[in-house]
């Protein structure tokens, strides 16, 4: 029998656990833990969210695309798939792109699918035959696209969000309605 | 953490005046920031518009998130879609000019 189990130590450590220092021990840790969350939570959990009622006919509406996929133009700087927190940024993707251009650059979702055929996750062609069939008023000039990011409360600060910036980008663009993708 | 990022930004742009539709893979996340408008779909990540290639699943999506664009009108609505990955066939849709 080894040391480890001759001293009982996972039975001395689970009756230290039940003690009251083991539970100060478990409520400290937990709310140093919370402590060290808070820079990178948004703050939004439980607040109601926005609302704008759509009144125009589909077929007068300017449309666009807003996908947290990470795909990118070939040619724009990738997104940075190493950073602990994920990237923040966005890239702009030219509405008329040609969709063999589309890179993708995220890691914490499977890509075979949109290797494949990039409108499961950014679906601009379909968009696209809607417009053509007069269903869809238009495409907005860009469509955007953000990467992996756990960065949120930059995100959405008025300021300097990146968040923001998309938003009136899509607005001065004349945009009434965004279809929103995540992957 | 996507569908997390979704609702921020989403909410984001409707605060701007214009309307959003949101689809989510994860019902937990999407419950904890709601966006004002979601369509939850049981699909693999990866895929929220369906399979490659079948033109008409994408489209029943997206007739799915224009009719929810109009129809939705308590913010931070969770519709969860019927829709099943590959044991459903999905027909061609007719959008009818809005």
């Amino acid at each position: 029998m080894n040391l480890f189990a001759r001293l009982k130590v996972w039975e001395r450590f689970g009756r230290l656990m039940n003690s009251k220092y083991g539970v100060w021990f478990i409520n400290t840790f937990r709310s140093a833990v919370e402590l060290l969350m808070k820079p990178i939570a948004a703050g939004e959990e439980g607040k109601a969210p926005p609302f704008t009622p759509f009144t125009k006919s589909l077929s007068e509406a300017k449309v666009a695309l807003v996908t947290t996929t990470g795909i990118y133009v070939e040619g724009q700087e990738p997104f940075d798939v190493d950073a602990a927190l994920g990237d923040s940024t966005f890239r702009a993707i030219p509405s008329d792109v040609e969709v063999s251009a589309l890179r993708i650059a995220h890691t914490h979702y499977p890509h075979e699918r949109a290797e494949e055929d990039i409108n499961v996750i950014f679906p601009v062609q379909r968009l696209r035959e809607l417009v053509e069939e007069k269903a869809v008023g238009g495409a907005a000039s860009y469509h955007y696209s953000f990467g992996f990011d756990l960065h949120v409360k930059e995100l959405v600060n008025p300021a300097s969000g990146t968040a923001h910036e998309v938003a009136r980008a899509l607005k001065e663009d004349g945009v009434d309605a965004v279809l929103f993708t995540p992957g | 953490m996507c569908n997390r990022a979704v609702s921020l930004i989403a909410r984001v742009a409707e605060s701007y005046g214009m309307g959003t539709v949101a689809l989510s893979l994860n019902r937990e996340i999407s419950e904890k920031i709601l966006a004002p408008r979601t369509l939850y779909l049981r699909f693999p990540y990866g895929a929220p518009l369906g399979e490659p290639g079948n033109v008409n699943q994408h489209r029943t999506i997206l007739r799915e998130m224009f009719d929810a664009l109009t129809c939705l009108k308590e913010p931070g609505t969770i519709m969860d879609l019927p829709y099943r990955w590959r044991r459903d066939t999905y027909g061609p849709v007719e959008f009818g000019g809005g």
